[in-house]
């Protein structure tokens, strides 16, 4: 080990630039958001104070932070359900062996090939209570008479926001599926029938089974990307109105950025860091194990 | 157990008909091997009998039924194919059972089947692994075992020992035969390795572009070819196979395979070339109907060595005969002839063979 550390000692340098970068773009940051938290850092002073715990005490008691987690989980977990759900019924349905299968195809990848800026304003303007084109297309055909505020009312901002993306992310859900499809070998459904196993017993018995490494890291991925999803919300709605559409993400932003409590965000980054290591393990847990036994 | 009955059955791809017309009526506990080289229809027409490709002509019947219709699960048949298609994520005792939990055996009874199977195939010390944990010798004894577990009316076999290496091969070989007479089962296996065919079968069908050319047992295919596909697709090293014309020279009939003009001696090989339908014919002679002969021998005729190859209990010698190199067996083990050195050849006339060069078909 040493030997080779030994014979190798003038190639270290040249990883220094990339180590530089990543010291400086990662690293620092990391501990300098975690040295914040412990920190007050008024706005209208240079100085910043040593005040221990207090910003996550204060995360804690704070009724919106509250609100803001209670929506990210609801975000978090049908965010990924749902397109999860799109996802896997449309890989079984391209997987299938039928004519125009790879125009579907074609077509179904254009949500994910799109971007999250403009699939948002696009959708904004969609779904907008007023001059928005599904409003607007209930009201001339006389099934509605009021506009729908989407993205206005309690009740409809969640689903309309999970509905897009849903919209938005079950093509990567469908592609990763499709892929892992297609490596379950033709022979074990064969035998499978041969046996007597019917679609229902044969979808359960193999198609699961071979694929669960596939879903795990899918969900993982799908996951810990809406947990990050900053685009998407921030867009449509801002986190608003009064923060029922606010998630962790969107709350750290405007923490930060519009209310300058650089200390207070830093605390909420450090939890939802913690979080988010949580669900990283059980990933490259998912990820090995599938190198491992080649999925 | 059953009788299987193929009546014409036929399988299209767009133009192509890769099963075209097969009929084969196998017995109950038969052992029937499909032979041929890869694109001959062979696997196809198995797959058809499993259920597992539709028929596009034909009738499959096993025992008294017609099962051309029916699901592979309702054939009662079972499958062993070349990648022994385990399911990767069971244990080899829930391989085995999973043919009895499809068809909803009770418990106790699969239990016993399984045991039972694992006792024929010595598989029983293997019954918690995962088929990645087994070597490819006992994967395969797995992928016979869930054949077994079912007690199916007709074992169907796809290339099964193909993945082995040849020394396994030769091993499974015999297992799979003995496990046939064990069983009293029917069976019907697909290989292109003619030696697994002549070794296991009690009869072969050889089939090529999506027909059979012939069904027999090892003993007909070898000794009484039909055709020029059969004769060279048969038998290791296979026929020599010489073109060549009829020709009459000073009243009487003659072979002439390139320079070499071969007067026939006997009745029997003047009456095949009077049978012959044209002058061009091809001559079928194994590597044991050419001997070698002292030089000068009546009737024999002259070429060269080309190469020799000693195998060990045989030593093959390659010369050319009429611009075609045949292969022949040296009497003596221990001839070690060098390139072009001379050799006088005598063919043993009741074991030659003409082909029509047109048809293919034996001149009988």
């Amino acid at each position: 080990m040493l030997k080779q550390i030994w014979k190798h000692r003038w190639d270290y340098p040249y990883l220094l630039p990339a180590l530089g970068v990543m010291g400086l773009l990662i690293v620092y940051p990391f501990f300098y958001t975690i040295f914040l938290s412990f920190y007050d850092t008024p706005s209208s002073r240079p100085e910043i104070f040593f005040i221990g715990l207090d910003n996550y005490r204060e995360l804690f008691n704070d009724t919106t932070f509250q609100l803001v987690v209670k929506n990210t989980i609801v975000w978090s977990i049908f965010g990924t359900l749902c397109p999860f759900i799109v996802g896997f019924l449309a890989a079984l349905l391209v997987n299938q062996k039928l004519r125009g299968l790879n125009f579907a195809r074609g077509l179904m990848i254009v949500p994910y090939a799109m971007g999250f800026v403009p699939a948002s304003h696009a959708w904004r303007w969609i779904l907008h209570g007023d001059f928005g084109v599904i409003t607007g297309t209930l009201q001339s055909l006389g099934l509605i008479k009021d506009s729908i505020p989407f993205l206005q009312q309690a009740s409809l901002i969640m689903p309309s926001l999970i509905m897009i993306n849903t919209w938005k992310s079950f093509p990567f859900v469908m592609i990763m599926l499709y892929a892992g499809l297609q490596t379950i070998p033709e022979a074990l459904y064969k035998a499978a029938r041969i046996d007597g196993a019917s679609s229902w017993s044969q979808f359960w018995e193999i198609t699961i089974p071979q694929l669960s490494n596939v879903l795990m890291v899918t969900t993982m991925l799908l996951f810990i990307g809406n947990m990050n999803q900053f685009t998407l919300i921030e867009i449509m709605t801002g986190g608003g109105p009064a923060s029922l559409s606010e998630i962790i993400v969107t709350w750290i932003y405007h923490a930060s950025f519009q209310t300058l409590r650089f200390g207070l965000a830093s605390a909420a980054s450090v939890l939802l860091f913690l979080v988010l290591i949580v669900f990283s393990i059980f990933y490259v847990r998912a990820l090995t194990r599938s190198a491992v036994q080649g999925g | 157990m059953a009788e299987v009955s193929l009546k014409n059955i036929v399988k299209l791809y767009g133009d192509v008909r890769a099963v075209d017309g097969v009929s084969l009526d196998i017995h109950d506990k038969e052992f029937v091997t499909l032979v041929g080289p890869s694109g001959c229809g062979k696997t196809t027409t198995l797959h058809m009998i499993a259920g597992l490709i539709e028929l596009d002509g034909g009738d499959i019947l096993i025992g008294k039924n017609n099962v051309s219709e029916l699901d592979p699960k309702d054939r009662d048949i079972a499958m062993v194919f070349q990648n022994y298609a385990l399911y990767p994520h069971k244990s080899v005792r829930d391989n085995l059972m999973f043919p009895l939990r499809m068809r909803k055996i009770d418990k106790t009874t699969a239990e016993q089947r399984v045991n039972r199977a694992s006792k024929i195939l010595s598989i029983e010390q293997l019954l918690d692994r995962k088929p990645k944990q087994l070597s490819g010798g006992q994967q395969q004894r797995v992928a016979l075992g869930r054949a077994i577990v079912r007690d199916p009316a007709v074992f169907l076999m796809d290339e099964p020992l193909s993945n082995l290496d040849a020394k396994l091969r030769v091993q499974m070989r015999t297992e799979i035969k003995h496990l046939q007479q064990e069983l009293q089962a029917t069976m019907i296996y697909v290989t292109h390795d003619q030696i697994e065919a002549m070794t296991m079968s009690d009869r072969i069908a050889v089939m090529d572009k999506g027909k059979v050319q012939q069904f027999g047992s090892p003993d007909e295919l070898f000794n009484r070819p039909n055709n020029v596909f059969v004769a060279g697709f048969i038998g290791n090293p296979p026929m020599n196979l010489i073109p060549a014309q009829i020709v009459s020279e000073g009243g009487s009939k003659k072979l002439r395979m390139g320079q070499i003009t071969y007067a026939p001696q006997t009745g029997r090989v003047h009456d095949l070339m009077n049978k012959a339908a044209g002058e061009k014919v091809i001559v079928g002679l194994r590597n044991t109907a050419i001997q070698m002969v002292a030089p000068g021998t009546a009737g024999s005729i002259l070429t060269e060595v080309y190469t020799v190859e000693p195998t060990g209990d045989v030593t093959y010698v390659q010369t050319n005969i009429g611009d075609k190199m045949c292969t022949i067996s040296s009497p003596d083990v221990a001839y070690r002839g060098r390139l072009g050195d001379p050799l006088s050849l005598r063919i043993d006339e009741n074991r030659l063979y003409l082909f029509d060069d047109l048809s293919g078909k034996a001149i009988l």
